[in-house]
């Protein structure tokens, strides 16, 4: 176990948006996040690196009380969570290079590592991370307005990387994407998660990718847990609202695939 | 109705797209998809008159067209209200409780009741884009250009705006022209629909043709298949 959220709750202004939480996140699992918009998704992800502190509760990272933590104790949780938003976010004005090693130069950081990076252990790392996400060496020196959507997400994911953090928190990372490329997308969280053995945590709609990669998903409604468990018991769920979710991903499979891949789902 | 005849549009030397023609007949829904940067949202963007082409001709019967833009250009110094009231006031010329009452309304449509005195920061995405949505059909156009109107939504949510979509254009009896990457929303929303890939216009028929397709460019975009030949390499 290496996170852990107990009863945690949430309000803006009337709106409870997590209402007494709790739950484990397994080492080195990938676990989505998933539940309609405005229900406490993003803002689970936003607590674990004290980004909004909860009304009530705890939230334990590798079982530290981060709810307890101050600005500088809070950075070094930080170091560990590497948090991927939707959008790319690059820096316009720097390179590729500049992007990726950025995490690198600062003062947290070097602190963190005991001292500066020499400049060739930086641009071996920034190469390693770009490969990891199957982009070269060639764009090292691109300016991001002139990478594709698909490549800026990449680099944006390789930038994250960088300080090697042990979770990766990403927050819908395949929203607005076109098919191909939210398969794309998908398959390079898996794939990073098993290599490199990080507890990945995705916050999606994206049901389709919760059933191909993660371990176990959990469902936010209402401020509470409406499930949490393996993809394939997820299946067999008769709530009405998981239901929903399930049927509406039966037309995005090719024809031969659907039967088998969603059965027990009512057509 | 829409009408496209050899639309062409090129910047800084290079061709987004040529010889494009399309026909969107009057109350008609079509739907466009396509890999990112292949010109959906520059194609939508000719047809509304705020781009000019570089060559063709564009052809829209109705002045009164609604956009509903990809990322919502909501006035962020104005309240959720605001944002209504403004077109309004300055496309209808309604003003005072008859306008007051329409924005109610709307917002209730679009699942955004008791939002009123917000400011667009306050709500949520998901919130933002319905509000885009109702800001887009308060003046009520004939025709309606949606820039991904579901991005960014719950399946659920996307769901509802979709159906939202679908009944206001059968009440209005508007003609719509649709972006969008879910799949879903496009077999919801859209008669006929047509994939823009590499500057040409492929068509793939109805939702349940689309579905069935042997057009492998089509099969491959629609499924999200890895390799095809939309893909010379990574996405």
């Amino acid at each position: 176990m290496s996170i852990r959220f107990e009863q945690v709750s949430k309000s803006f202004g009337s709106k409870r948006v997590l209402d007494g939480v709790s739950f484990e996140v397994e080492r080195g699992e990938i676990l989505f996040i998933l539940g309609r918009s405005g229900m406490g998704k993003s803002v689970t992800l936003k607590q674990m690196i004290g980004l909004l502190k909860p009304d009530s509760g705890h939230i334990y990272v590798d079982h530290q009380d981060v709810t307890q933590l101050d600005e500088n104790q809070l950075a070094r949780v930080r170091q560990k969570c590497g948090m991927v938003f939707q959008h790319p976010a690059l820096l316009d004005s720097l390179t590729v290079y500049e992007n990726i090693a950025f995490g690198l130069k600062t003062v947290q950081f070097i602190r963190s590592a005991g001292g500066a990076l020499p400049e060739e252990e930086i641009k071996r790392r920034v190469i390693e991370k770009l490969a990891l996400v199957h982009l070269g060496p060639e764009i090292l020196d691109r300016l991001p307005s002139e990478l594709s959507y698909g490549m800026q997400k990449r680099v944006s994911l390789a930038r994250t990387l960088a300080p090697n953090p042990s979770y990766l928190l990403f927050d819908e990372p395949t929203t607005g994407l076109d098919p191909i490329t939210t398969n794309a997308v998908n398959d390079l969280i898996h794939d990073l998660s098993r290599k490199l053995q990080v507890t990945s945590l995705v916050v999606s709609h994206d049901m389709a990718c919760a059933l191909k990669i993660a371990d176990r998903i959990l469902v936010l409604d209402h401020g509470k847990i409406l499930a949490h468990t393996s993809n394939e018991l997820l299946k067999l769920s008769q709530e009405p609202l998981i239901q929903d979710f399930l049927s509406e991903t039966l037309a995005l499979l090719p024809p031969e695939e659907r039967f088998d891949s969603l059965a027990g789902v009512r057509q | 109705m829409i009408s496209i005849k050899n639309a062409g549009k090129e910047f800084q030397g290079r061709w987004i797209f040529r010889n494009l023609s399309l026909e969107v007949p009057e109350g008609d829904s079509v739907v466009l998809i396509g890999p990112s940067g292949s010109g959906k949202s520059i194609l939508l963007k000719t047809i509304a008159g705020l781009i000019a082409p570089t060559e063709g001709e564009i052809q829209v019967s109705s002045k009164n067209v609604g956009m509903l833009f990809q990322k919502n250009a909501l006035f962020d110094s104005l309240t959720v209200e605001e944002n209504l009231l403004f077109p309004l006031r300055e496309v209808k010329k309604i003003t005072g409780p008859p306008a007051q009452e329409q924005v109610t309304r709307f917002l209730e449509q679009v699942g955004l009741g008791g939002c009123e005195k917000l400011f667009p920061d306050e709500i949520s995405g998901g919130m933002q884009k319905r509000l885009g949505i109702a800001r887009a059909l308060i003046v009520q156009p004939e025709v309606i250009l949606y820039d991904e109107p579901t991005a960014g939504l719950d399946p659920i949510t996307s769901k509802k705006i979709a159906e939202l979509i679908r009944k206001l254009m059968k009440e209005t009896r508007s003609t719509l022209l649709t972006v969008t990457n879910d799949m879903q929303r496009a077999y919801q929303i859209g008669n006929q629909i047509f994939l823009l890939a590499n500057g040409k216009l492929i068509p793939g028929g109805t939702p349940q043709q689309v579905q069935i397709t042997g057009d492998p460019m089509i099969r491959q975009f629609i499924y999200g298949l890895k390799s095809g030949p939309l893909t010379g390499g990574i996405a």
